[in-house]
């Protein structure tokens, strides 16, 4: 059933499969179960499997340690790795596992270099980037030397020995130095900021024989113009820093004085070591000229050392010298261009002096708004602005009198009379504007009528400025409809012309009423009598005296029977006595003038009605 | 037939199955195959599981041996005085069992490595192994008896009939014969239309049809029962009138298929044997691990 011819195409198919390479090859690749790795590439082939293996004994350890001498050595001198290897290799190594086939079971990171070699990792040493390959550039780990030179590039070109360790440590990068050198054992002993300096700036080359360090100069230029000697201790005394408070500046040709001693270095010597020797020929140098060039270079006529802001300026040389109180003004006070600048870098200041007038107006302020003129000092000086004394254009009467110790503000009030009240200066008290130009004389213009117009405004018919409080000595109240006599004259004014509130001919308001003050008596007198007799009192009595002389009694003819007798030397109060009733006026207490002509009105019965009402009976006048 | 055929294959796959997840999860081989070939050797499980190791060499030579069994079943079936030892079928699925157990064992023997020219004795036995179960295919469709001898044509006709007399036994009426011929006209081929396709994948498209006539039968009112029988009947005699139709050509393809897979076998051979007398030589030597 099985045809020869197909069973030859199937052999023929297999041996396809192994053709193309050498015979030997064939047959290795026939019973080799796989690729060898790279390492072991030359072992390739059937002729060579027992380069490894042996007959019957599998791989056996001397088989490939007659390879690997430097394992075979560590393994015999018990160290490295392989210390304590007893085992055969292929308890730990294996191939035929492919050409990348891993021939070292061999992890980096659990690989312990300190316990496992002679050369721990520790330092810069520890956590190579590159890892292993950082220092193992070979295949093998086991041909690196633990020299530094095997690794690093010894930059001093063999002139300080192979012994790196002398300087350098795995602690410190090369260039930092600082932390493993130990420069005392050097003949130059490093103090102050030579500590701090890269070893670089002085090993210039990485020359580290041989370096001149004599004196400054080896290392140092000196920057000084002109050079200022070898002696650089004689000012930099300390290494410390190059800055140095021992330089006698009298030494050169800017002696400091004043401020200047005071001065940093650093704020004149900019770079202190390149620019030495600063432009002192001219203050702008170092000063900014705060005046823009509007002087002349000559600072030091106004200024000195001591002080910009309290420079002794001659004030008196120029066209406005201070006096007064202008002298201890400080300069800002009038030159307002300075005001304000002292929080500024001095760079940006400006101190411009010019175009001051010497108006008085360019500084102060004209509280009197223009009203008498730009010639302040008519009336002020630069004492004071308090007017010391002034002669007023107006009439000498005038001033006389009550009016001759007012001061002037008395007259020139702030409202005065312009009636505002404003602001004229800006940033002290505030000053209202004062008239003074056209203030009239009339009195009502300063002084308050007080009578409400009821006398008009000829003050003076009535008052005078010569005599105080307004008293009027001159008034002769003969002259007006109600002249003063009896013990109306003496009577006080007050009595009869009575403060009251109530409408006056300049308006509503308290005055005491001196027009319209009723003439007759009731005007000012009260009505005892209640309205029992007529309102013409002077029938009865006069200015002198209230009381009534000589009293003729009414209806006397009527009464002539009455008036006879005991009854002729009675008093008018023996019978008219005070009685509380009504009266005409109204109720009240008051004399009773009608009285009845009966004796019951006046006498008592002392028979007590029991002989009747007719006294005339038995009694007789 | 069933039997006897699933018989060595499904303890094949019994015994290749609980080998395969022996190693796998008892011996740590998920992890050790995952890892790759250039570091596999400092894996956990390489002492164990390499090819040398204890457990991949004893499974190196039981797959070996396994694949060695086979040789028994040619033995029994060409050598004379053999003809005694067993029934000719028995030996057939020892050769199955083994035919798919070895290649299982050895394929974890190699530890996935398929490395050298040693990897195309795999391979060839890779492709026996497959080509076994094409075989067994195009055997199962040559009808044999129950020694395992094959049928003649005219057994095959006799059978055929005996079938279909049994068929128009069981039907209830002359209407339902007439569609069970419509059906086996549908499924099985004419002389002038046999194909490899249908060969392979008729039987497929046979028990779907098989299925549908059953059901309609029931919703046209028969008795389950009785349309399960009527059923049975029409696949087996449609199953035997589809071999009788394709039975030249099986054999024709089992021809072609025999020198296919038996040089391989033969290749396989030769070059095993070289791997284990390397092996034996070097000192690999079995319990010496």
């Amino acid at each position: 059933m099985v045809r020869p011819w197909l069973r030859l195409i199937v052999l023929a198919a297999a041996a396809w499969l192994v053709a193309g390479q050498p015979a030997e090859a064939q047959l290795g690749s026939l019973l080799s179960p796989g690729r060898l790795a790279k390492g072991h590439a030359n072992l390739e082939g059937l002729a060579n499997c027992q380069q490894c293996h042996e007959s019957g004994r599998r791989v056996t350890a001397a088989k490939c340690l007659a390879c690997h001498a430097p394992v075979a050595q560590r393994i015999q001198r018990r160290r490295g790795v392989h210390k304590d290897v007893t085992d055969d290799c292929v308890t730990c190594h294996s191939d035929h596992a492919g050409v990348n086939g891993e021939l070292r079971p061999f992890d980096p990171k659990a690989f312990d270099h300190t316990a496992a070699t002679a050369f721990p990792l520790d330092g810069k040493h520890a956590n190579l980037a590159a890892g292993c390959a950082a220092c193992h550039k070979q295949r093998t780990y086991l041909d690196q030397k633990t020299d530094c030179v095997s690794c690093h590039q010894d930059v001093h070109r063999p002139t300080l020995g192979s012994n790196c360790q002398t300087c350098h440590s795995t602690t410190a990068a090369f260039d930092e130095l600082g932390t493993g050198f130990d420069h005392t054992k050097a003949a130059f002993q490093l103090t102050g900021a030579h500590k701090a300096v890269t070893c670089a700036k002085c090993h210039a080359n990485q020359q580290f024989k041989g370096v001149a360090f004599s004196t400054c100069a080896s290392c140092h230029r000196d920057p000084h113009r002109p050079a200022q000697g070898a002696a650089c201790a004689s000012c930099h005394a300390s290494t410390d820093s190059w800055r140095t408070r021992q330089v006698d500046h009298g030494r050169t040709i800017f002696a400091l004085l004043g401020r200047h001693q005071k001065t940093e270095c650093a704020a004149c010597h900019k770079q202190p070591a390149m620019r030495v020797k600063p432009k002192s020929d001219t203050c702008a140098s170092c000063h900014v000229d705060v005046h823009r060039g509007a002087f002349a270079q000559d600072c030091r006529s106004c200024h000195n050392e001591t002080s910009f802001a309290k420079a002794p300026f001659d004030h008196a040389t120029t066209k406005f010298p201070l006096t007064g109180t202008h002298a201890p003004l400080a300069c800002a006070a009038c030159h307002k261009s300075l005001a304000g600048q002292a929080t500024l870098p001095a760079a940006r200041r400006v101190a411009d002096f010019r175009g001051l007038a010497t108006t008085c107006a360019s500084c102060h302020a004209d509280v009197h708004q223009a009203q008498l003129g730009a010639s302040c000092e008519t009336c002020h000086t630069d004492a004071s602005f308090k007017v010391p004394s002034f002669t007023h254009a107006t009439p000498a009467p005038f001033f006389a009198g009550g009016h001759a110790a007012l001061t002037c503000s008395q007259c020139h009030t702030p409202q005065g009379a312009l009636g505002v009240t404003q602001p004229v200066r800006t940033g002290v008290s505030l000053v209202a504007a004062i008239r003074y130009r056209g203030v009239a004389t009339t009195c009502v213009t300063c002084h308050q009528d007080v009578h409400l117009g009821q006398e008009g405004a000829q003050c003076e018919s009535c008052h005078t400025i010569d005599r105080a409080k307004f008293s009027v000595p001159g008034f002769a109240h003969a002259k007006t409809s109600f002249p003063l006599t009896g013990a109306h004259e003496t009577t006080q004014c007050a009595l009869c012309h009575k403060r009251e509130t109530a409408a006056f001919p300049a308006g509503t308001g308290s005055a005491v009423r001196y027009k319209g003050v009723a003439r007759e008596c009731r005007g000012c007198h009260q009505d005892v009598h209640l309205g029992q007799v007529e309102a013409r009192c002077e029938a009865c009595h006069t200015t002198t005296v209230f009381t009534i002389p000589k009293y003729t009694h009414r209806n006397a003819t009527r009464l002539s029977r009455f008036f006879i007798g005991a009854h002729t030397r009675v008093t008018c109060a023996g019978c008219h006595k005070p009685a509380t009733g009504s009266f005409p006026a109204g109720r009240g207490t008051a004399v009773r003038f009608a009285v009845a002509a009966t004796c019951a009105s006046c006498h008592t019965d002392v028979h007590r009605g029991a002989l009747g009402p007719d006294c005339a009976t038995c009694h007789r006048l | 037939m069933g039997g006897w055929a699933t018989s060595g294959l499904m303890w094949s796959a019994v015994v290749s199955t609980a080998s395969v997840a022996w190693v796998w999860f008892g011996l740590g081989g998920q992890a050790y195959y995952a890892t790759p070939l250039e570091t596999r050797a400092y894996a956990a499980g390489h002492a164990l599981l390499r090819p040398s190791g204890p457990i991949g060499q004893t499974l190196g030579m039981l797959g070996a041996l396994a694949m060695l069994m086979p040789f028994l079943y040619m033995a029994r079936k060409k050598l004379r005085w053999l003809k005694d030892a067993g029934s000719l079928r028995g030996w057939l699925e020892l050769h199955l069992f083994c035919g798919v157990t070895g290649p299982v064992l050895v394929t974890l023997h190699t530890s996935f490595k398929f490395n050298g020219i040693i990897s195309a004795a795999y391979w060839a036995m890779v492709t026996v192994m497959l080509s076994g179960f094409v075989g067994r295919y195009l055997f199962v469709r040559i009808p044999r008896s129950i020694r395992g001898t094959e049928l003649s044509r005219g057994e095959l006709d006799a059978r055929a009939d005996s079938l279909r007399v049994e068929l128009a036994q069981s039907m209830p009426s002359m209407d339902l014969l007439r569609r069970v011929d419509a059906f086996e006209h549908e499924v099985v081929p004419e002389a002038a239309s046999l194909s490899f396709v249908n060969l392979f994948f008729g039987d497929v498209g046979l028990h779907r049809r098989l299925r549908r006539f059953a059901r309609d039968l029931v919703s046209g009112g028969l008795d389950a029962g009785l349309a399960a029988e009527v059923a049975g009947l029409m696949g087996e005699r449609a199953t035997l009138l589809r071999r009788i139709a394709y039975l030249q050509k099986t054999r024709t393809l089992f021809g072609v298929w025999h020198v296919f897979h038996l040089p391989l076998v033969y290749l396989l051979l030769v070059i095993v044997v070289a791997h284990v007398g390397v092996t034996l030589y070097l000192g690999y030597v079995p319990f010496r691990w």
